[in-house]
């Protein structure tokens, strides 16, 4: 069963329909690609996704119950974390606080810093993240390791779904690699992860099946092991006719 | 497995204390307020005797006080240049409540502590709901609330109803011959140091001011956050009118101009960056005692008045160039 699946999304800004239609799904423990072209609706569908933006039609259920999507602070709860590609981190504080931004462990009034310092270290241990010490400020770290905080948080902060925006852009290549093996330890927890990329090499790499967007609709979706860099960026260019079983325009 | 338990606490184990000392924000200032005193401990006569080092803990008492709130402001993101009008505005107001509606002390205090709440809580609101800076809606406040204190007294100082006991409390010798407004400073950077390092309100202060757009996606409610800093240092600036008024017995409606200067160079001084998410307690408690050694000394040696103006300016300026300094050299060492 689908641990989150959306139908029929629709979202029209103004005279411009962004999403028409788009039907998505993605199991427990696997990993989704979210492929299109700049305009093709990849980022206003993650934005639905995360409840940032509102549909104006479809629903959503998680695990095959209906779930309405209607802020971010929902999805949070239905355990939904997005991961933006500024990566929303405080740089002057340190990773624990970091990794544990805005819910902060109390013992009492006060937070209950060795606590955090002790959850913070075992959350990077158990996704392989290697940082000298969670005492460091995150300004001071590589993009790649950002990156890899950003996700912990997100993990670590209950999330079952994790939305990933262009996770793997502006890093270097050791850097990338490191991301994308993250990825593969959230996969082998049982979360499921949704990334959006440009790169269809990561892509191809981590994903279980690539979805590829082009004008606002679904225009094919793959299994990354039974295709090939040339089909997806055929589809993603439109050289390759949309799949048939794509949600067509509802009559509105 | 226990292994890799020690493994995690070693790498993780605080810095060496003299390593923590050298990386601090506040090393700067720390090592400013050791040389100044040194400085005049040797060159400046009468400089090292009880009576001038408590003179001076009770000088800096009033930017102590309203400089915690403005720290906490600072860190979250946001200035208040109105602090110097709001300290006025208020001192009036608490002569006010005693001599013209003769209401008891505590009363009269929390009037005045909450119209000084709610004077931050207004340009709060207008700052983060009308989304017009700080910067320029404090300097409208200050103008506002000075022409206010200027009206209600007809430019004239005010008295305050003579009475021992509230002089007592708030000015007379509290430990030894330590005056009590030293006391009160120390009482309200200690509770306001604890909230901003230990609590879960002060974790949101920082990440507020770092980064506001992280704060607000992970939940925290960073304009209610900002708006809560305003607040209090509107709060703190009437406690520091009830304690002046209770002090001096009057309230001159020029109390506090151009006090905002002082207070912020005592801020900025201590280590916190304006560009918010960076500086601390301590840091502006030793900011405000590196400008009241200064002012001290230059008294103590007979230089004018004035020049203690230009002093605080580069104050001021070193301070920020010594934190550059060091900004740089931290990242350096990563």
């Amino acid at each position: 069963m689908a641990v989150l699946a959306g139908t029929g999304i629709r979202k029209r800004f103004g005279g411009v329909e962004a999403l028409r239609g788009v039907d998505i799904s993605i199991e427990e423990g696997e990993v989704v690609g979210l492929m299109g072209d700049n305009g093709a609706g990849k980022s206003t569908l993650m934005k639905v996704l995360c409840g940032a933006v509102r549909p104006d039609g479809g629903t959503f259920t998680m695990n095959g119950g209906p779930v309405q999507l209607r802020s971010p602070r929902d999805a949070t709860a239905h355990g939904i974390a997005v991961v933006y590609q500024d990566l929303a981190l405080v740089d002057q504080r340190d990773v624990a606080t970091n990794v544990f931004l805005g819910r902060e462990p109390r013992r009492g009034l006060v937070v209950d810093r060795g606590r955090m310092r002790r959850e913070a270290r075992s959350v990077l241990d158990e996704l392989s993240i290697r940082i000298a010490s969670v005492r460091l400020p995150v300004g001071g770290l590589s993009g790649g390791q950002r990156q890899c905080i950003a996700i912990a948080r997100a993990v670590h902060q209950g999330g079952r779904v994790v939305l990933l925006d262009e996770p793997t852009a502006a890093l270097g290549p050791e850097q990338q690699a490191n991301v994308l093996k993250l990825i593969t330890r959230l996969k082998e927890r049982g979360t499921a992860v949704i990334v959006v990329s440009h790169n269809v090499d990561h892509v191809l790499a981590v994903c279980d099946r690539v979805v590829v967007m082009r004008a606002g609709q679904v225009q094919g979706v793959r299994d990354a092991r039974s295709t090939n860099a040339a089909t997806i960026v055929g589809l993603i260019l439109g050289d390759i006719a949309a799949d048939t079983v794509v949600h067509t325009e509802v009559a509105s | 497995m226990t292994t890799t338990i020690d493994i995690a606490t070693t790498r993780d184990a605080a810095p060496s204390p003299l390593r923590k000392l050298f990386g601090a924000h506040e090393f700067g200032v720390l090592s400013a307020t050791l040389l100044i005193f040194l400085f005049c401990t040797v060159f400046v006569p009468n400089f090292l005797t009880s009576d001038n080092l408590i003179s001076v803990a009770q000088q800096i008492a009033f930017i102590g006080i309203i400089g915690t709130g403005m720290t906490l402001l600072v860190i979250a993101g946001e200035i208040d240049l109105s602090v110097g009008s709001q300290y006025g505005f208020l001192s009036v107001m608490t002569a006010y409540t005693l001599t013209e509606m003769v209401l008891p002390v505590w009363l009269a205090t929390v009037l005045v502590v909450g119209f000084g709440a709610l004077i931050g809580l207004v340009q709060g609101l207008i700052t983060t709901v009308a989304k017009v800076p700080s910067f320029v809606v404090t300097l409208a406040g200050l103008a506002i609330l000075r022409g206010a204190a200027l009206l209600v007294t007809d430019g004239v100082p005010m008295s305050g109803p003579p009475n021992p006991g509230f002089h007592d409390l708030v000015s007379g010798n509290a430990i030894g011959s330590l005056a009590a407004q030293t006391i009160w400073m120390a009482a309200v950077m200690l509770l306001f140091g604890w909230v901003l390092s230990r609590t879960k309100f002060g974790y949101d202060v920082y990440a507020t001011g770092g980064n506001m757009k992280a704060a607000t996606n992970a939940g925290i409610r960073a304009v209610r956050v900002k708006v809560l800093c305003f607040a209090l240092t509107g709060a703190l600036c009437g406690l520091a009118g009830v304690i002046l008024v209770g002090w001096l017995g009057s309230a001159n409606p020029l109390t506090g101009n151009g006090f905002e200067l002082s207070v912020i160079a005592a801020v900025v001084v201590g280590g916190a960056s304006l560009a918010g998410g960076v500086g601390s307690i301590v840091g502006t408690l030793l900011g405000a005692l590196v400008a009241g050694l200064i002012g001290n000394a230059l008294v103590l040696l007979g230089v004018e008045g004035n020049w203690q103006q230009v002093a605080t300016g580069v104050l001021i300026l070193t301070a920020v160039l010594i934190n550059r300094f060091i900004a740089s050299r931290q990242s350096a060492l990563r």
